[in-house]
């Protein structure tokens, strides 16, 4: 497997290296991935729920059009282990399931329900206009 | 809050590698169960350790003002609120695409 292993990590070496310096030849931002543009949104969407405790790391983002994500870790004082937790909502057609590992499924309603559709709303204008610099209401280019 | 936010920076410094993928791994693997799951699903009590039971604030816009859409005024639907979401979720995804697409 080594022996396999290594002209592929090479190879990759050598097409970053290329890439760096192509970038750096041509005066080029690096291209930014979809995966980054994500991280992006979450650093708005773990602001949205108050100051991060510390030692305490939050990300709520959106993952595809349908799909929102929470993700929380924090180490437990006790058994000084870290603790995640990850849960997802799905939104249907009519109702928007919430999902927590186990798998442990529950339709969102009432007060939480309420707040989340307030929290994806003010990620979705923020993000809108923060990052991709654009109008909410239209998705069109703000000037 | 909104006032904190600061421009973004490069994701190397606040992510590690594979942390955020590891939550979509693990999306993907739920979102496998939950389609089994919704064959039985009930309407399960609120949970009580629920994120975001903690008062944002109170979601109480009209539907048709929140949506630039001309509809009568009313109290939200589950539908309304699916809708609105999904709008929202797929106006996130085609700014993203455009995104990626403008570096060329």
């Amino acid at each position: 497997m080594g022996l396999l292993r290594k002209p592929q990590t090479d190879t990759q070496q050598l097409h970053h290296q290329r890439s760096k310096l192509l970038t750096k030849h041509l005066g080029r931002r690096r291209q930014v991935t979809r995966r980054e543009l994500i991280n992006r949104e979450s650093e708005i969407g773990r602001e949205l729920f108050g100051p991060i405790p510390k030692g305490m790391r939050r990300e709520f983002f959106n993952l595809d059009p349908t799909t929102w994500i929470w993700h929380e870790e924090s180490i437990n004082p006790k058994t000084k282990k870290k603790e995640t937790r990850t849960v997802k909502y799905e939104v249907h057609k009519d109702h928007i399931l919430k999902v927590e590992e186990g798998p442990r499924y529950t339709k969102m309603h009432g007060q939480e329900l309420s707040n989340f559709t307030l929290a994806t709303h003010m990620y979705y204008e923020r993000t809108m206009r923060e990052i991709y610099n654009r109008d909410p209401a239209t998705g069109k280019k703000l000037a | 809050m909104i006032d904190q936010f600061t421009s973004p920076h490069d994701s190397s410094e606040i992510l590690g590698d594979n942390e955020l993928i590891d939550a979509q791994r693990l999306a993907v693997s739920l979102a496998i169960s939950s389609t089994e799951g919704l064959r039985g699903i009930e309407n399960a009590h609120q949970d009580e350790e629920a994120h975001f039971t903690e008062p944002v604030a109170v979601f109480t816009q009209p539907f048709s003002e929140a949506s630039n859409e001309k509809q009568p005024q009313r109290p939200w639907t589950a539908e309304d609120v699916s809708t609105y979401l999904r709008r929202e979720g797929e106006l996130i995804h085609d700014a993203r695409n455009k995104e990626l697409t403008s570096q060329g």
